[in-house]
């Protein structure tokens, strides 16, 4: 065996199963503690490779990288089209050929994706069954294709059951051009020899059993490889000319007005609130109100607002619409600084991270949590069912105890002990707590490590690790980490100043947040939370993310409502955090 | 030439089992093959820059961006079960008409269809499939934005570490819903 040709050709015709044949040996050789590298396209191929390689569409691999590959020293599977068969001539290499189903086989297939659609097996007449097989040449994805749109006419015609006719019907709706409208000269065909499976790569459609489909009485509709996947279909393209005409009407329309007043009512504003710049004519586009003071809004107190400065262009795109429903799907611990249920997780703020009381301006609101709720991500060796079982049992279990946890995440890095990792000082005294609920000590409590270009995760965030044995002694991994020599300025909030009303006119309405305490240039320093006050009175976190530069994030709030927001300051040195004060603001309709 | 002698015969093994599957699926061997060779295409010439991972999420969405001077690939789930890859290039060449990425976690590649100012974007469902190409980008690697009349601009991606794996969550939550 060690003297065989290091190339496996895996040939057959677009839609016979390649891509899932490659999908089972990879998930296969995975369970065998194997790490094989998977390449969807084979134009992506380069040396150097790995040991073990499975390449998809390796039609595409240039005549000098398979020379290459040839003469290396690893094992290969190349799925590719028949006539990829003419390359490896002069090279050492062996042949699986994959072919459609045979005719005896369709009624089979049939009534498993009958079944996988979650309906009943009669819904094709058995005399249907030799026109599917006829017509698809026994390709698993063309028989997809057929059987969807053989009930599909089934349907129009009010029949329960798909005929002969309705398949033939099927197949002569599916003698379509090879590119649809959207594949002009602009984009160019896909390069490679076999432009429609180019178009398809995605494994999902082929013959994936176990692919989940329409559910009973969903109409049915084509399956996603009748088209080219990459295109929207009909409806939705019909949708984006609607939405890019009611665009057009409202730009025709005039200028979003965006205003901000100042509360005039309790709680009485803030020292912030009522100092925050100097009285300004207010610019043509945005109106300001209040008592007395007039000033620029949403911009910095020296800065004069312009249409570009709210303007849809200057909006991150990263900032999207967010709902808040009065159903958050966030469970409250994962908001709330307080204890965990079930845990012995401390409210009080770890040392080096205390918070400054409430301003007198959001006593009115329900209290909001001071440190940052720990969120654990659960990793295990990729292809590890055992550690992968072992994973789920402990996020169940972290659950049960009121801590957010993620799906547990596959790894190729796996730990070599369970270990649960904290990647700021302030958040050791929360992981300790989490160890302690689960009821499970990991073998290492310790500070994890941030790759060099990853941005630091957001705070609370804890890593546990399940390696691919579990470990039964327990240790406490390192000591803690010495406290940081210099104090972190805690952020300011600035804009919108504390316990402001912020009137919009048009929704999602663009918002820009400022803050002072943080120095220009510091790239990626800090994490924004901003949260709402929902309908039944508990705060919702409406977004949480990355700052996009130091001193300020612009984003869009979907609903009128009271939020609350704050800043926190991260460094790499320790590392560690410290969250700025919340602020409050009131997003409101505009008056007509 | 020297092989792995485990590796292939662990390798022997799995494909076996593979050309194995249940009876009346089971694709039927056969000697003939249609000759369909594909033309080598030349490498692009293509430089390297690095960029910077940013994440964000809401209750109903969960946003990742990638940042680099010359373009910005925006990767959004949500509120439908589904991710969009948006790519935008500078001011001058904003045109993105391929996206490719290869790192240690697999490689694959999508064709970009224009949406105007947004830049190009493919919107993919919420899928297993979907789901590991994401973790792959995740893990860090190699991408490449084509474009249409500069050279390729290849980006190195790093490891997003932790924080991309507590962002992953967020599609998790997606999909349950």
């Amino acid at each position: 065996m060690a003297d065989q040709p290091s190339i496996i050709a895996l040939l057959g015709a677009a839609g016979v199963g390649k891509t899932t044949m490659l999908g089972a040996l990879e998930a296969e050789l995975r369970a065998q503690g194997h790490a094989p590298q998977r390449v969807e396209c084979g134009d992506l191929l380069a040396a150097p490779f790995p040991p073990l390689l499975l390449v998809d569409e390796a039609d595409r691999i240039e005549d000098a990288v398979l020379a290459t590959l040839a003469r290396e020293n690893c094992v290969a599977v190349l799925a590719a089209l028949p006539g990829f068969a003419a390359r490896l001539a002069e090279l050492p290499h062996r042949l699986v050929r994959l072919h459609g189903l045979q005719e005896e086989e369709v009624p089979g297939y049939v009534a498993a994706r009958l079944a996988t659609l979650g309906l009943p097996a009669d819904r094709i007449a058995s005399a249907a069954l030799s026109a599917l097989g006829e017509a698809s040449a026994g390709v698993p994805r063309r028989l997809n294709v057929l059987i969807g749109s053989s009930l599909f006419m089934a349907e129009m015609d009010g029949v329960p059951q798909a005929t002969p006719s309705h398949v033939q019907a099927a197949a002569q709706m599916h003698v379509l051009p090879e590119h649809g409208p959207e594949h002009g000269p602009e984009h160019g065909p896909e390069p490679g020899p076999e432009p429609a499976h180019a178009a398809s790569p995605d494994p999902l459609p082929g013959p994936a059993l176990a692919e989940p489909g329409p559910q009973p009485g969903q109409v049915l509709m084509l399956p996603p490889e009748a088209a080219a996947p990459d295109m929207p279909p009909p409806r939705r393209r019909m949708g984006w000319i609607a939405f890019g005409l009611a665009g057009l009407a409202a730009a025709a329309g005039g200028l979003a007005l965006f205003t901000l007043v100042e509360r005039p009512s309790p709680p009485p504003p803030t020292t912030s609130g009522s100092a925050s710049g100097p009285a300004t004519e207010p610019a043509a586009e945005i109106r300001i109100a209040g008592p007395d003071a007039v000033m620029p809004v949403g911009a910095r107190p020296d800065a004069t607002l312009s249409n570009a400065t709210l303007s849809d262009a200057a909006i991150s795109d990263a900032a999207m619409p967010a709902q808040v429903a009065s159903s958050g799907s966030l469970p409250a611990t994962a908001l709330s600084g307080a204890a965990l249920p079930g845990t012995d997780m401390p409210a009080a703020d770890p040392p080096g991270a205390a918070m400054p009381a409430e301003p007198e301006a959001t006593r009115a609101f329900p209290p909001l949590p001071q440190r940052p709720a720990s969120r654990i991500v659960l990793t295990y060796p990729r292809g590890d069912a055992a550690a992968a079982g072992r994973g789920a049992e402990l996020a169940q279990r972290l659950r049960q105890g009121g801590a957010t946890v993620a799906a547990p995440f596959p790894v190729s890095a796996g730990a070599e002990a369970d270990a649960l990792r904290y990647f700021f000082i302030e958040d050791r005294e929360a992981a300790q707590a989490i160890a302690a609920a689960a009821g499970r000590a990991p073998t290492e409590l310790r500070l994890g490590e941030v790759p060099d270009g990853a941005p630091l995760p957001r705070p609370g965030t804890l890593e546990w690790a399940v390696s691919a044995a579990p470990t039964a002694a327990a240790r406490d991994g390192e000591p803690a980490p010495p406290p940081a020599a210099t104090d972190l300025a805690r952020p300011a909030a600035s804009q919108p100043p504390d316990g402001t009303v912020v009137e919009a006119s048009a929704w999602p309405a663009p918002v820009e947040l400022a803050w002072t305490g943080t120095e220009q240039g510091e790239a990626r320093c800090c994490f924004v939370e901003i949260l709402g006050l929902a309908a039944d009175a508990t705060w919702q976190e409406v977004f949480a993310g990355n700052a996009e530069a130091a001193g300020r994030h612009r984003l869009r709030l979907a609903e009128p409502m009271d939020y609350a927001w704050r800043v926190l300051r991260l460094s790499r040195e320790g590392p560690r955090y410290v969250a700025g004060p919340w602020s409050h603001f009131t997003l409101r309709q505009a008056a007509p | 030439m020297r092989r792995p002698a485990w590796l292939a015969l662990a390798l022997a093994a799995v494909l076996a089992g593979c050309a194995a599957p249940p009876a009346a699926f089971r694709p039927a061997p056969s000697q003939s093959a249609q000759s369909r060779p594909a033309a080598p295409r030349p490498p692009p010439p293509l430089h390297d820059v690095a960029a910077a991972w940013s994440f964000s999420v809401t209750q109903d969405s969960c946003t990742a961006r990638i940042v680099h001077p010359d373009a910005t690939l925006t990767v959004a789930a949500g509120p439908q079960a589904q991710v969009d890859f948006v790519a935008l290039g500078t001011e001058a060449a904003p045109r993105i008409l391929r996206l490719a990425f290869r790192g240690p976690e697999g490689a694959w590649w999508r064709t970009m269809h224009a949406r105007g100012a947004e830049g190009a974007g493919v919107t993919q469902p919420l899928s297993a499939a979907t789901e590991r190409r994401v973790r792959a980008l995740l893990a860090g690697g190699t991408l490449t934005y084509s474009r249409p009349r500069d050279e390729p601009l290849r980006v190195t991606l790093p490891d997003a570490g932790v924080s991309g794996r507590d962002w992953f969550g967020c599609l998790g939550r997606l999909e349950r819903e």
